[in-house]
């Protein structure tokens, strides 16, 4: 009588898995982003809304 | 009526015969532009193909000229070019023309509009080859298809079109040679300059109106946004000199650089001179840093661009220093003084794909912030860890966190689907251990890769820089900052983050670090 056909997990590269794993969060590192880096994404998206208030001291031509 | 196909031998007459064919005895510096291109690519024979009805010349003669008074042509011709002779293979059989005009060097070829104002249509030529070492990277390159009786051709460039005036202006064509190269490569839809035209003048206003046809005079920044968002696009755009607009010194190179590098053409409008042109490539030094700056701009000397007055290919350099480095014969030119992206640069717009919702430096802003608050917060500590397994690893760690927080990397950052982000790592040189963490990960179907470059590297036309590391981040993100970053590798570690957990509470990531025994630089992703 014929086996049951079996799924195998496949293990891919070829090479052993890592196995040293660190759980930041415990080390109490989270990687969310720091208000610096919000201000400065907060600015550079104020000042691209001037090209609409601007826009019309333009002409491309 | 049969095609007709004229060889051209282009001797030491050469130049002033395709000058005759393109504009005949009229000024046209786009033209003189063109022919001094297509001789330094070795341009030896060229074939003009005619009657050829071209697409875009079709669209504008329906809008305009068919219902004016005067009588416009309908079609137009096509110049072929090719490095060799190429009449034998033509007059030879059919069935090995392909075969036989493909060795012959196909250069590319230009669509000749019968309007005096602007002939030059459709145009598709091969990159400039420099010679002094600059490596060009063909940013907005795409393979083109041609057929020249039944034989296929193919000439992988940047569409290059000379505004009519009619139909539309510089604006226009600006618009057109971004979006043809991302319709020629994610079969986005394709749209003329008519319909560009229509889209942007609708609904109307003052401004456009003062021409007639309106829009014929020129479009401003919210016109040429309308165009993109109808034409599929999302249109990110920004300022860098407006009344009230500071940026600091090479901004707006780095801003247009990570979209270039993305392989998406840059529109680039410069207010002093009311005009626009289109930026295609980027030239890059193969040494180390040219400037300070931790952005990819430190490896660039200029721009290419192809602008519709000014000819195909033209170099806009990133800073003066850099004007004496390049071909004089290419340098884009305004009142006999090279214009530079520092000083000429007032607004960029830029066709991204309509699924991506988050832009660059807001990619490269977040990769930055994750590596100095992780070497200030966590670096020893990642270091000791690290020193467990090989001294030599925590060493190399250690300097690598110094680094960080003395801004002694470059930081190189695109766009790519998943696809192609895993199909470019699997190909690379990294360490399998590093291939292992990031090859399966789940992500986004696109993704903005930070890669971080020694600011002394080496590159070749051939090779990408080697990089130390990279972060991947969720281009399709629009909410959530804080779970924008995805995944980091950095010498010896890689920190994943998992923003879809199962076992985390409710809005927390699962963040962990895998410490890698096994890690060296590897080759950063190859623009070509």
């Amino acid at each position: 009588m014929d086996e049951e056909p079996q799924a195998r997990s496949l293990k891919l590269g070829g090479v052993p898995a890592n196995t040293r794993v660190v759980n930041l969060r415990e080390l109490g590192f989270v990687g969310r982003v720091s208000d610096e880096a919000r201000l400065e994404i907060e600015e550079s998206e104020i000042r691209a809304e001037l090209v609409l208030t601007t826009a019309a001291q333009f002409a491309f031509r | 009526m049969r095609v007709k196909l004229e060889a051209l031998p282009l001797d030491t007459n050469g130049a002033q015969l395709l000058r005759n064919i393109l504009v005949g005895e009229r000024s046209n510096p786009a033209a003189d532009a063109l022919i001094a291109h297509v001789f330094e690519l070795g341009a030896r024979y060229a074939v003009l193909e005619h009657p050829y009805t071209d697409v875009d010349y079709s669209a504008d003669y329906q809008t305009f000229y068919a219902v004016a008074f005067k009588d416009y042509p309908r079609q137009t011709q096509r110049l072929h070019l090719f490095s060799q002779d190429v009449t034998d293979v033509l007059e030879g059989p059919f069935e090995a023309q392909t075969e036989g005009l493909k060795q012959r060097g196909y250069l590319g070829f230009v669509v000749i509009r019968p309007i005096s104002q602007g002939p030059i249509g459709r145009t598709v030529l091969n990159y400039p080859v420099p010679d002094d070492g600059l490596i060009v990277r063909r940013a907005a390159r795409a393979r083109n298809r041609v057929h020249l009786a039944g034989a296929e051709l193919h000439v992988e460039g940047a569409p290059f079109i000379q505004q009519e005036a009619k139909v539309g202006a510089c604006a226009q064509a600006a618009i057109w040679m971004a979006a043809l190269p991302v319709h020629l490569r994610h079969r986005s839809p394709r749209f003329t300059i008519a319909e560009i035209t229509r889209l942007a003048v609708t609904p109307t206003d003052a401004v456009l109106s003062r021409a007639l046809p309106a829009g014929s005079k020129g479009l401003n920044p919210a016109h040429m946004i309308r165009a993109l968002r109808g034409m599929g696009h999302q249109p990110l755009f920004d300022v860098f000199k407006a009344v009230g607009v500071s940026v600091p010194t090479g901004y707006a190179a780095s801003m247009v650089l990570r979209y270039l590098d993305s392989s998406l053409p840059v529109i680039l409008a410069m207010d002093h001179v009311g005009h626009a042109v289109t930026a295609v490539g980027y030239v890059e030094t193969p040494g180390g840093a040219l400037a300070s700056g931790e952005t990819l701009d430190v490896f660039t000397r200029a721009l290419l661009v192809h602008d519709d007055q000014r000819g195909p290919y033209r170099l806009l350099p990133l800073r003066a220093d850099d004007v004496d480095h390049l071909p004089r014969s290419r340098l884009m030119m305004h009142d006999d003084e090279p214009l530079t992206v520092e000083t000429a640069v007032s607004h960029m717009f830029v066709p991204l794909p309509p699924r991506v919702f988050l832009p660059a430096h807001r990619a490269d802003i977040i990769a930055r912030d994750f590596l100095r608050r992780q070497a200030a917060e966590l670096g020893p500590e990642i270091v000791a860890m690290t020193a467990i397994a090989s001294q030599e690893a925590a060493d190399t760690v250690e300097r690598f966190y110094a680094a960080i927080q003395q801004g002694g990397f470059v930081r190189r950052t695109y766009l790519t689907s998943a696809a192609r982000y895993r199909h470019h790592l699997a190909q690379s040189n990294a360490s399998p251990s590093v291939k292992l963490e990031l090859l399966d990960r789940t992500l986004p179907h696109y993704v903005w890769v930070t890669e971080l470059i020694p600011r002394v590297s080496v590159a070749g036309p051939g090779t990408a820089r080697p990089i130390v590391g990279h972060l991947v981040v969720n281009a399709t993100s629009s909410s959530d900052i804080d779970s924008d970053l995805l995944v980091a590798h950095t010498p010896h570690m890689v920190t994943h983050r998992d923003i879809n957990s199962a076992t985390t509470t409710l809005g927390e990531i699962d963040e962990r670090a895998v410490l890698i025994d096994e890690d060296h630089p590897y080759q950063g992703r190859l623009r070509r």
